[in-house]
């Protein structure tokens, strides 16, 4: 039994009556829940029941994990790549270059100046002469032969 | 009228009657057992939750019982400690941030249909609250239950000197906390 001295005097006369209630009936009806319970818990497989999704898991992770590892490597190695490319098209050869211009001209025009090349026609001092006054100016030619 | 503890205990030993003994077993502490859980959990739907928890533990259990100790003692043993490990796993899991075990149970207290009562009656669970876990489970045994020291020994697996320490302390706590207020 208690003993009454071990209780505060406040204490002592304070109302000892929980401030908690239960449903109706809560009672009544916990064996029947309780017992419900305990059929799942018992019944053969139960808590094992494996619906599709948890077949489907182990390999949607394994698909998503390959997804992953393919984005993070696939496109900043095409990143690189692409990169490349870019500087290795900016920086073409002079070599190149004339292949590209020489495509461009016709192929009479093509005989024509490889012709104009090999003739052994000589230059004398009127056309000179000539050939600068028509492309230099009288200053440029004062310029050439101060120097 | 309930069976005794010793002819549940001799029912649950025998498979036949296994069933009924359990059920019987139900029916006996199932009001005893709730007051007690729903007074560390504080809620309706948690003290049901908890309730289910214990029985099931009991139901799986029940043949490692070695009546070291009576039934009864065997069984608030359980009770608490599922109690215990419910309001902890509870907590952790909480969306809101709650700093101690004593926040979350005046948030599930309050948000509870099923408390209500005098404003002297609100003051008391409030000032309980403000207890340490192991005092607060003393105190509710000792103060709401009058259950003997050696009996609470036995369940809480605490000399009955530690205990009545612990009730002094925290009825003295109270007390104070109950002063404030007025």
């Amino acid at each position: 039994m208690r003993s009454f001295e071990e209780i505060p005097h406040k204490l002592r006369e304070a109302d000892r009556n929980l401030p908690f209630r239960v449903p109706g009936h809560y009672f009544d009806d916990f064996p029947a829940r309780l017992q419900s319970r305990l059929d799942q818990e018992t019944s053969p497989g139960a808590g094992k029941r494996l619906r599709m999704i948890d077949y489907l898991k182990p390999a949607l992770g394994l698909a998503a994990a390959f997804a992953s590892v393919f984005l993070l490597v696939y496109f900043p190695a095409r990143l690189v790549t692409h990169s490349v490319t870019m500087a290795q098209r900016s920086g073409t050869s002079d070599e190149d270059k004339i292949i590209n211009l020489v495509e461009q001209v016709d192929d009479h025009t093509f005989f024509t100046l490889l012709e104009n090349g090999t003739t052994e026609e000589k230059i004398d001092g009127p056309d000179i002469e000539s050939y600068i006054a028509a492309n230099y100016s009288d200053l440029d030619i004062f310029l050439e032969i101060q120097k | 009228m309930h069976p005794s503890d010793q002819e549940l205990i001799e029912g649950l030993r025998k498979e036949a009657s296994w069933n009924e003994a359990f059920q019987s077993l139900v029916l006996k502490y199932q009001e005893r057992l709730y007051w007690h859980i729903r007074k560390i959990v504080l809620n309706h739907d948690d003290a049901d939750d908890v309730l289910q928890n214990t029985f099931l533990k009991v139901w799986r259990n029940i043949g490692q019982f070695r009546e070291e100790s009576s039934l009864f003692t065997w069984l608030y043993r359980i009770a608490t400690n599922e109690s215990l490990t419910f309001i902890h796993s509870r907590k952790r899991h909480s969306l809101v941030p709650l700093h101690e075990v004593s926040d979350y149970l005046k948030t599930r207290m309050v948000a509870d249909e099923y408390y209500d009562g005098s404003d002297i009656q609100k003051k008391l669970q409030e000032a309980i609250l403000t207890l340490p876990e192991k005092q607060r489970i003393v105190f509710n045994l000792r103060y709401f239950e009058e259950m003997p020291y050696q009996e609470m020994s036995e369940i809480l697996e605490t000399s009955v000197g530690a205990l009545k320490a612990s009730f002094h302390h925290a009825a003295r706590k109270v007390e104070e906390f109950i002063s404030r207020l007025d």
